[in-house]
């Protein structure tokens, strides 16, 4: 997997035949894994751009303090992503734009962050070709006193066909926090097909018995539930899967 | 082995088990046969440490501890076992990786990676079981049958010293049930010191473990005991007739 580190808010260049990188705008021209680390950046400009015919898997990490991000994936005609995306800021301001230009591109991202701090996500996806498909995932683990707010917005105009919008956020809190899921789909067109669901509540006491009965204690039931929902969510290799465990690690899930 | 005193149970400001008493010593197999309703579940619930149930008194011993001030986990660590009626599907969470530490968890050291996947191919292939299912999600997308067979697996890892199965019958059709019976039965067979408490509606499973006491349950307590004949008589008769007298031609059947 290639490797792109952003280093101090700036891309810092490499030699890929498949990746042209301008500024802080990467266009991919070829398929391909990628695994981007956001390093000591606290304001962030990031563009990516799938020509078209093109399918990426992208890996993005972040474990930064007071992080503003402002993310922008462009996809063409026939084009693929999947976002695989783990956040362990103390402080994240983040704004995803998602434009699906191209006929039959398609979006899957998947999110998953551990907060302890406040945390605000703002996700725009613009459905402007027909046949385009778009899979939000986020999952996020609210620690006592954090605060996490999601704003999803998915968007078809009228003429724009056969387009497939699915959201999926949860929250799962651990203590006292201040949570807020807004989940809105504009959507102008008969033939869309739309899906979303959006879960806050704290971590299920039937759970937690089930996995106890077997001996396991409350600390460790809790990690368990919490690592499982935060790594299922993302596709992840033993690399990226070591990195998310100690941030994990770090932040005591269970306290 | 397990002494339960004069227990009461409440949950919701209703009485759900009313002086409830049983003994069972090591090596017994008991059988709990009773209506929907009658407490039969929470029972095995507040063994296990449920805090949805609120104990307002009696007692409850196991090989002389008392278990009443012990936690879920505390409980499963002194070898006690709830296989149970609705086994709980949990996203994300691995089978394996909840099966390596529960078993760490009981024993106190962590198992080796090889001996852990030897045991658990051993198991399920005993169990006729898909060896896939010990990769998915703990129980998600699983059968009715595949879930049961999941608790027997924990059974043949955990190695408990005292079993209880709440409803293993339901769920499972004929064939899945000769092989949890038989797996249960073996078991018990390997380790004769074993006890075990069956909750049923059905005589069916009893078939394969041949309990040495049966008692009904009704209204929050034991209000008939006896051997595997009364359970055949339930079978027969339903719980509402059991007591009307047999006609001769009965009797000999």
């Amino acid at each position: 997997m290639n490797k792109i580190n952003v280093v101090n808010n700036m891309i810092i260049p490499f030699i890929d035949n498949n990746v042209i990188i301008n500024g802080n705008s990467v266009d991919f021209l070829g398929n391909g894994d990628y695994f981007i680390e956001y390093i000591e950046c606290d304001n962030v400009e990031i563009e990516f751009n799938i020509k078209s015919n093109v399918c990426i898997q992208l890996f993005e990490f972040s474990g930064n303090k007071d992080l503003s991000i402002n993310v922008k994936y462009s996809l063409n005609d026939n084009s693929s992503i999947i976002v695989n995306k783990f956040y362990g800021n103390r402080n994240t301001d983040e704004t995803v734009n998602i434009y699906l230009k191209g006929s039959k591109a398609n979006i899957k991202y998947n999110f998953s962050s551990i907060s302890s701090n406040a945390d605000n996500y703002l996700i725009n996806i613009y459905h402007l070709d027909n046949r385009t498909k778009s899979d939000i995932f986020n999952r996020t683990v609210a620690k006592e006193g954090s605060s996490n707010f999601f704003d999803i917005n998915s968007y078809v105009e009228n003429g724009i066909y056969d387009c497939y919008l699915n959201q999926s956020t949860k929250i799962a809190t651990l203590g006292e926090s201040n949570n807020r899921i807004n989940p809105n789909m504009f959507i102008s067109e008969n033939s869309t097909t739309a899906i979303h669901s959006s879960v806050i509540g704290s971590i299920s006491g039937d759970d937690l018995f089930y996995l106890m009965s077997r001996g396991i204690t409350y600390d460790d039931a809790i990690n368990l539930i919490i690592k499982g929902m935060l790594l299922s969510n993302i596709n992840n290799n033993m690399e990226i899967r070591e990195k998310i465990l100690k941030i994990l690690e770090n932040r005591e899930v269970n306290r | 082995m397990l002494v339960i005193k004069n227990l009461n149970v409440t949950a919701n400001n209703k009485k759900i088990l009313n002086d409830f008493n049983l003994t069972i010593n090591d090596g017994e197999i008991h059988a709990i046969m009773g209506p929907n309703g009658v407490g039969k579940s929470t029972l095995s619930r507040v063994m296990m440490g449920d805090a949805n149930y609120e104990i307002t008194s009696g007692e409850m011993y196991f090989n002389n501890d008392n278990l009443l001030p012990l936690s879920t986990d505390e409980r499963a660590k002194k070898g006690i076992f709830l296989a149970m009626q609705y086994p709980m599907e949990i996203e994300g969470v691995s089978n394996q990786d909840f099966l390596r530490t529960a078993i760490s968890s009981i024993n106190n050291k962590r198992i080796g990676l090889y001996d852990f996947i030897l045991k658990c191919e051993k198991g399920a292939e005993e169990l006729s079981m898909n060896k896939e299912l010990i990769h998915r999600n703990l129980n998600v997308g699983f059968s009715g049958g595949e879930k049961k067979k999941n608790e027997v697996l924990q059974i043949k890892l955990l190695m408990p010293k005292f079993i209880i199965l709440d409803e293993l019958d339901s769920g499972l059709d004929v064939d899945n049930l000769k092989i949890v019976g038989e797996n249960i039965k073996k078991y018990k067979d390997d380790n004769k010191n074993t006890s075990i408490l069956i909750i049923t509606h059905h005589p069916k499973i009893l078939e394969y473990l041949n309990p040495d006491y049966v008692h009904i349950m009704e209204n929050g307590k034991i209000t008939k005991s006896g051997d595997y004949n009364l359970a055949i008589e339930i079978e027969k008769f339903g719980y509402v007739n059991r007591d009307k007298d047999l006609t001769e031609e009965e009797k000999y059947e």
